[in-house]
């Protein structure tokens, strides 16, 4: 049979259109599922808990943690950067919780600071702020937050997470739930805002049990609801009618107290978010107590028939005005520059032990392996689309125990009765020393009467 | 003499006509002290040294919470663990001892204010202080502060005898008397100072009657002496003690000892007579030239202003510190009767000024007006011991295992389990205070399983009260089973109510 040149050549176009249809096809394919990566999370990690803390940066929590990209050598900063003479420089220092102290963190201050990638705007940025600017060059060490820093010694310690922009908390808060935010978003508006894809979304289609916790739920509730406008920033979810007004998806926004609740009941959604309000780590002095409570919400995990299976993010939402050195990548998402660095702990039973991870990410990676876990597919790459935060992972080693925190000392010291026999008889038998003395006395006395009269 | 004429000159003096009215003050000032000592549980203070009382019996069940060796001397605490010894540890028991110690008092207050005035004062001073309701009720109470009024009152009477009578027996006497003070309660030295600078002012001081007074002084101090020689701990116990206690907030700037004074201590009468009977005093030294009682008043308005400023500057706080400066402020008081313008008075009004000022005295403090009207800020009812903690305390140790630790959050209901259940208590109420354990975690016990039961206040009135508000939010948390609550019965309008005050949550 001969062909006309017709059919050939409309035999080759489709096969052409076929093909490029099956590789694209395959590569989305190849890029969603992950094969092996996303297999073997789905496999062993079944809970996900994202814990999302206020605003700190790598180098205000870790920047003297030992073998961390912290404070480089001689880092200082200057007061003002803009001045020809500057002479006056700023070096990192540790900073107590017993210090009052919030520094500024508006967009404006954060380009300030970052002063076209020179990093060295951050004391002049705070210079109209309450409070002496310098303390955004403090940090926190082990005597401060203990926990964090147990945590990050046991587990990985993600060195390159940087927070998602230099934009709102509004802004970075709705990317932190795979939400796609108008980059100049400001304030959530009293109607609330529209947002129409979620992480929740996703899972919501998926039937993946889904919960997100918010500390002192029930008083936001029965605030008003321009009071409020300020805590949904960091708090997306209750920013989005769709939630809040739908009893069934409401119905998954629950107080923090219900999460120890949840572990005990064993009732521990897939996937869970965990906000603060009265705990959240701004200002300084709420650090010391709002890492203690972050460190018991793990540990309540960990104690659970659930840590086996699962798997913790604890970061910050944004860099909350505080210093660090390392200069900020551009975000492929939003194509504008991320935000400053901010503190990553990835924790698990199967995470690299005490391992410092250098890729870069935004909280996207953790969104992405949670997601293709469960089948989902992802609509937004990380920060980076070429770094996946499955290198933390070793699913080859069997999973780790949990450590054990106590808050009591082992050992206490016993005393032997026999040690304080006879105390008490000393103080009884003592009352009648000064009358044995006033008999002596009076026996004394009398005696040289007797003997003066005699004579 | 012959040991039996001797008691019988003694049985003379005493068992006579005179001293019926002296008999019945103490009588009823016993009666007062000792009518149901157990209608109550205890107060913080009070398991803490009753605990230590049981402790140096040996009892290893107390040994594990309530150290010997703390802050203060332990002359009370070795007398009611005498009492233990011979009765069983039991709180009733333990009040024993200060009741005593109180009804003692009153009597003592008779013998001084005799010495200082006259035998009318001394009935009216003992009389007002056995009624007063401030005395009676710390009276009642295991608290150091008792046998320490007892013997400072004691001392200012040694002093006084000395002299009326140049004796150097009473000098011997006024310094045991001001040793007892101290191992009663370390803070009784300052009688020390107070006995040196009334004997400057009224020149009297002299270097062998000083050293008289310092022998005294020191078989007074003999226990404490004792161990601190002999007990390493004892010593390190006391350097510890005085670092904290020196380091405490103090209230210089505050009123709330004179208000406490005014208002429930002394009353607002008294108060206003101590004021009238200086001035009275005064004008008669001034106008008049009568400086018949100088001496006297000079000795009371000393250890009443040295005492009451030594609390002030003290780097702790107490409404019970104030029953030391009750005697002397009492016969202070009085003292208006012994002036010139009230002798002068018909001998029926006399009496009938007397008569009417017990009633006014005692009537006048708040505790009294609170039964009709309302007081706010009663530091009575704060300072007594409430008989849910004990209920709840009892409940614990028949109800759960010996080995059931317990967390709660206020030190004193923690004090009040360890004593009357011997159960392990935690608690993170932030103190400095050496003997407490800081916990800075408690999620941990709880997590960690190390305890199993949570003790919670639910009393109303600590609503706002930031470590129960802790508290609350632990059993938020983790949502612990109810499984007893202790009330307390109250009317209000003519209905008889049960207000919750304590629950016992068992963790899951």
């Amino acid at each position: 049979m001969i062909f006309s040149f017709v059919q050939i050549f409309t035999t080759v176009i489709l096969i052409f259109i076929i093909s490029n249809f099956l590789s694209n096809s395959i590569g989305n394919f190849a890029y969603s599922l992950l094969p092996d990566e996303a297999d073997a999370v789905n496999r062993h990690i079944k809970h996900f808990i994202v814990i999302i803390q206020g605003r700190h940066t790598f180098d205000n929590y870790f920047g003297t943690f030992p073998g961390a990209d912290g404070f480089p050598k001689n880092t200082s900063v200057p007061l003002d950067p803009f001045e020809p003479n500057q002479s006056t420089y700023a070096k990192p220092f540790h900073i107590n919780g017993e210090v009052n102290y919030k520094a500024r963190d508006d967009p404006p201050t954060y380009r300030l600071s970052y002063n076209n990638g020179n990093m060295n705007g951050f004391i002049l940025a705070q210079k109209n702020n309450t409070g002496n600017p310098i303390n955004v060059m403090g940090y926190f060490d082990n005597r401060d937050i203990p926990y964090y820093w147990k945590f990050a010694s046991e587990y990985v310690l993600a060195q390159r997470f940087f927070s998602p922009s230099m934009r709102s908390d509004l802004v970075n808060s709705l990317y932190a739930i795979d939400a796609i935010p108008s980059l100049n978003l400001q304030d959530v508006p009293i109607q609330g805002l529209e947002i129409n894809r979620t992480i929740f979304d996703s899972l919501e289609a998926k039937n993946i049990p889904w919960r997100v916790y918010v500390e002192n739920l029930g008083h936001i509730y029965e605030m008003n609801k321009e009071d409020t406008l300020i805590l949904k920033r960091s708090i997306p979810i209750l920013a989005i009618p769709r939630f809040t007004d739908n009893q069934s998806l409401k119905s998954n926004i629950s107080d923090l107290s219900d999460y120890f609740d949840d572990i005990l009941s064993n009732k521990l959604a897939n996937v869970s978010f965990l906000y603060f309000t009265g705990s959240n780590d701004s200002p300084t002095t709420n650090v010391i107590p709002s890492q203690e409570l972050v460190a018991n919400l793990v540990y309540a995990l960990m104690r659970s028939q659930y840590w086996n299976s699962s798997a913790i993010l604890i970061t910050h939402n944004e860099a909350g005005g505080w210093y660090d050195h390392v200069k900020p990548p551009i975000n492929n998402n939003t194509a504008e520059l991320s935000g400053f660095r901010v503190p990553a702990i990835i924790i698990s039973p199967y995470v690299k032990s005490a391992h410092f991870d250098s890729n870069t990410y935004d909280i996207k990676a953790f969104l992405d392996i949670i997601q293709s876990s469960f089948g989902i597919n992802n609509t937004i790459n990380s920060i980076n689309n070429t770094n996946r935060m499955y290198s933390v992972f070793d699913f080859a080693q069997k999973p780790r125990q949990p450590p054990l925190l106590q808050e009591i000392p082992s050992e206490r010291v016993t005393i032997n009765p026999e040690q304080i026999k006879g105390i008490n008889i000393i103080y009884v038998m003592s009352l009648s020393a000064p009358v044995i003395a006033t008999f002596c006395w009076y026996y004394v006395i009398r005696k040289s009467k007797r003997v003066k009269n005699v004579k | 003499m012959k040991p039996t004429l001797l008691l019988l000159s003694f049985s003379k003096r005493v068992v006579n006509k005179e001293n019926i009215p002296v008999f019945l003050i103490i009588t009823l000032a016993f009666l007062l002290r000792f009518w149901d000592l157990g209608w109550n549980g205890f107060n913080g203070d009070e398991s803490i040294y009753s605990g230590q009382a049981a402790s140096l019996l040996g009892q290893t069940d107390f040994l594990k919470d309530f150290a010997v060796f703390r802050a203060h001397p332990l002359l009370l605490q070795s007398l009611v663990s005498v009492a233990f010894a011979l009765f069983g540890i039991h709180d009733t028991v333990a009040r024993y001892v200060p009741a005593i110690f109180g009804t003692l008092t009153v009597f003592i207050t008779y013998l001084l204010a005799k010495e200082l005035f006259n035998r009318k004062i001394g009935l009216v001073s003992s009389l007002v202080l056995a009624l007063l309701p401030f005395h009676i009720f710390f009276s009642r109470q295991v608290l150091l502060d008792v046998p320490l009024s007892f013997f400072v009152v004691l001392c200012l009477y040694f002093i006084t005898k000395y002299k009326i009578t140049e004796r150097n027996i009473y000098t011997y006497w006024a310094g045991v008397s001001c040793g007892l003070c101290f191992i009663s309660k370390e803070v009784g030295i300052i009688m020390l100072p107070i006995f040196i600078v009334y004997s400057l002012v009224t020149k009297t001081l002299k270097m062998n009657k000083m050293l008289i007074f310092l022998l005294g002084f020191g078989f007074g101090i003999i226990p404490f002496v004792i161990i601190i020689l002999t007990r390493q701990d004892a010593v390190q116990a006391l350097f510890t003690y005085a670092t904290f206690q020196v380091n405490r907030e103090a209230t210089m700037f505050s009123f709330r000892y004179s208000n406490t004074l005014i208002n429930e201590a002394f009353g607002y009468a008294l108060s206003i007579l101590i004021i009238v009977s200086l001035f009275m005093t005064m004008f008669e030294w001034k106008i008049k030239g009568n400086r018949k009682y100088k001496d006297q008043i000079v000795l009371l308005l000393l250890t009443l202003s040295t005492l009451f400023v030594f609390y002030q500057l003290l780097p702790s706080q107490g409404d019970r510190f104030l029953i030391t400066l009750m005697p002397i402020g009492i016969i202070l008081g009085c003292s208006f009767l012994v002036t010139d313008f009230v002798l002068h008075l018909r001998k029926r009004l006399q009496i009938s000024i007397c008569l009417v000022l017990i009633p006014l005295i005692i009537l006048s403090t708040n505790f009294v007006i609170s039964k009709a009207f309302p007081v706010e800020d009663l530091k009575i009812s704060d300072n007594l011991g409430t008989p849910w903690k004990r209920e709840v305390a009892l409940w614990i140790k028949d109800n759960t295992p010996p080995d059931a630790n317990v967390l709660t959050a206020q030190m004193t209901m923690a004090n009040v389990i360890r004593f009357y259940s011997n159960h392990e208590v935690y608690t993170f109420e932030l103190s400095s205070n050496p003997s407490y354990v800081r916990l800075d975690n408690p999620a941990l016990l709880i997590l960690n399983k190390n305890v199993s039961i949570i003790v919670d206040d639910l009393d109303p009135a600590l609503e706002k009260n930031s470590i129960v508000l802790e508290m609350k939010k632990y059993r938020a948390y983790f949502n612990p089973e109810l499984v007893f609550t202790a009330y307390k019965n109250i009317t209000e309008d003519g209905i008889d109510k049960e207000i919750p005050m304590v629950g016992v949550y068992r963790l899951r």
